[in-house]
């Protein structure tokens, strides 16, 4: 079992760049969490999807396009999809809430129409849309790893102000930090660490791969910096057992490792709730 | 023209049923700001559709019931798992959503791969296929819808108050819990008989873009209920011609459809906006 991760070039990429998506995910995750923006990780995904969708084709129509893969189409879809999401909340000024499900279901129709017209749905699709253990080549993980250090070091640039902003906007923009500029690289930021987990956890997946470590951590931690060791950690168990498990039942990689976190969630509230019994029982007895 | 309606008659029959049910059901999850629970409800009942056929497919003889219910099943369970959730979170109560849309949507996944992996199957679940839908089809639709439509006529008053004020609802004796509830089912059960027809991706969009639309337009809730069921047919039936005529996906050609006559509502009402205040300031 192990001897095939070591042995199969592309399970060995799979492990290494699940590695990465497993440290970088999260942190952006717990940003996002905090900042009670959540949702903007599911829109973005599938903006990104309309984005591949365009590119698989224009690949169909134009040979011009084999050069340009998809992903990085779904790349620039996404970071424009970031800057207009805000501009669409404006719209409804009493439903703010009603852009996200209209984006989604947009961009959702848009890519199956452009689908149904190149293509229709093979198993190239299928492997945007959830992901696959043999979808990593050398060249991909060599980009997720650029990108993911890209991404570490601007977080690392803008640590105090994305803190700040996180916490509290008013007060961070009334204190000079250019809250306009600092939101407006966060989306980038979001927008490249959903185009390079794309491969593995698949388009309608990616967000779980954000934001249910951070939901896990938020629930243990203490603090900011906890937070972000323990998402680290349990992102990173997830999507080793994620793999191992897709790998020996041959189910989805994507699938697998979000009902791995879910379940690991699951277990985390479920504990907590029978400690505060227990000490509420233990309270009881010392009244009486 | 006449052949083309004829051939798909089930289709028309089962979209004309749709685009009212939808909106209708639509209109109270929007004014309810709950637009985003239909993402989570038809996420779930998708993995209730991917249980049911795993089961179908294990299970060689079929006394097991059809897919439906299992999704409108899940869907509930999907509703009470956000309630739960919110209350695990409590302050970040907005984050049940998402953990439960990559919940619903990573349980499909593994139980549709766990099934000889992705066939037509899951395609014709994720978005829909209307016009391939038979007489089978048009009945459940048909019996779901005016099972949704009676409850709905019969409870109209109770579901407005419990909306629009829910103070003065418990004021009056409504049992608040239970019409919220109740709607809760409806919403499930209009999900999952949407589902066959325009897929789970994108039912939520049918029950939120023609509702969106008619909210910029319309000025009490009667007419907000009257002009989204209006725009959700008109809709269904282009989407449904144009997807025949130039062989597109159906549900994704609906929702653009209604997306563009969103878009086209949006502008006028904006062009026609300023071009009142243009006037005013002339004066």
């Amino acid at each position: 079992m192990l001897n095939d991760f070591l042995q199969f070039d592309f399970l060995q990429n799979a492990l290494l760049s699940g590695i990465i998506i497993g440290i970088v995910c999260p942190i952006i995750g717990v940003f996002l969490v905090i900042r009670r923006s959540s949702l903007i990780a599911d829109t973005l995904s599938h903006v990104t999807f309309a984005g591949v969708a365009t590119g698989l084709f224009l690949q169909k129509q134009f040979s011009f396009f084999q050069v340009i893969s998809p992903v990085s189409i779904g790349t620039a879809f996404s970071l424009v999809g970031g800057l207009v999401i805000d501009r669409c909340k404006k719209i409804f000024r009493s439903y703010e809430e009603l852009a996200l499900p209209i984006i989604l279901a947009v961009s959702i129709g848009y890519s199956v129409v452009l689908i149904s017209l190149a293509d229709g749905f093979n198993a190239n699709v299928y492997n945007y849309l959830f992901g696959s253990l043999t979808a990593v080549s050398d060249k991909d993980l060599k980009w997720i790893f650029a990108i993911a250090l890209i991404v570490l070091f601007i977080i690392l640039l803008l640590f105090k102000e994305l803190f700040f902003l996180s916490f509290d906007e008013e007060a961070a923009s009334s204190s000079g930090i250019r809250v306009k500029f600092v939101n407006i690289v966060f989306t980038i930021l979001v927008a490249l660490v959903i185009s390079i987990s794309l491969n593995i956890v698949g388009i309608l997946l990616i967000s779980s791969l954000i934001t249910l470590p951070a939901a896990c951590a938020l629930q243990l931690s203490n603090s900011f910096k906890q937070m972000f060791l323990y998402s680290i950690l349990i992102s990173l168990v997830a999507i080793f057992s994620g793999l191992f498990l897709s790998y020996y039942f041959d189910i989805a990689t994507g699938g697998t490792i979000v009902l791995v976190l879910s379940t690991i969630l699951l277990i985390i509230l479920l504990m907590k709730q029978a400690v505060k019994k227990l000490i509420s029982i233990e309270r009881m007895k010392v009244i009486k | 023209m006449l052949e083309f309606i004829y051939e798909f008659r089930y289709a028309f029959a089962i979209s004309l049923i749709v685009g009212i049910i939808c909106p209708f059901v639509g209109t109270f999850i929007v004014v309810r700001r709950l637009s985003v629970i239909g993402e989570v409800l038809s996420n779930m009942s998708l993995s209730g559709v991917a249980l049911g056929s795993l089961l179908g497919s294990i299970i060689p003889f079929s006394f097991v019931p059809t897919l439906q219910i299992y999704g409108t099943f899940f869907a509930i369970i999907g509703a009470l798992l956000v309630e739960w959730l919110r209350k695990r979170f409590p302050s970040f109560s907005e984050i049940s959503i998402p953990i439960l849309l990559a919940f619903g949507m990573g349980l499909s996944v593994v139980l549709f791969s766990a099934m000889n992996g992705f066939n037509v199957n899951i395609q014709a679940y994720l978005f829909g296929n209307l016009l391939a839908v038979n007489k089978t089809d048009l009945i459940t639709t048909l019996v779901i819808g005016c099972v949704v439509l009676i409850i709905f006529l019969l409870l109209y008053k109770e579901f407005f108050a419990v909306t629009f004020d829910a103070e003065y609802s418990r004021l009056i004796g409504i049992p608040r819990r239970l019409i919220q509830f109740l709607l809760i089912i409806i919403i499930a059960l209009t999900i999952s008989v949407t589902v066959r027809s325009i897929g789970s991706m994108l039912v939520s969009g049918l029950m939120v873009l023609p509702v969106a639309t008619s909210l910029l337009i319309s000025r009490g809730f009667k007419s907000l209920l009257l002009f989204s069921m209006l725009f959700s047919v008109t809709a269904i039936f282009i989407g449904l011609f144009f997807s025949y005529l130039f062989n597109l996906a159906t549900g994704g050609t609906i929702i653009l459809i209604s997306a563009l006559l969103f878009l086209s509502v949006l502008l006028i009402k904006k062009w026609g906006f300023q071009t009142s205040i243009a006037n005013s300031k002339s004066y």
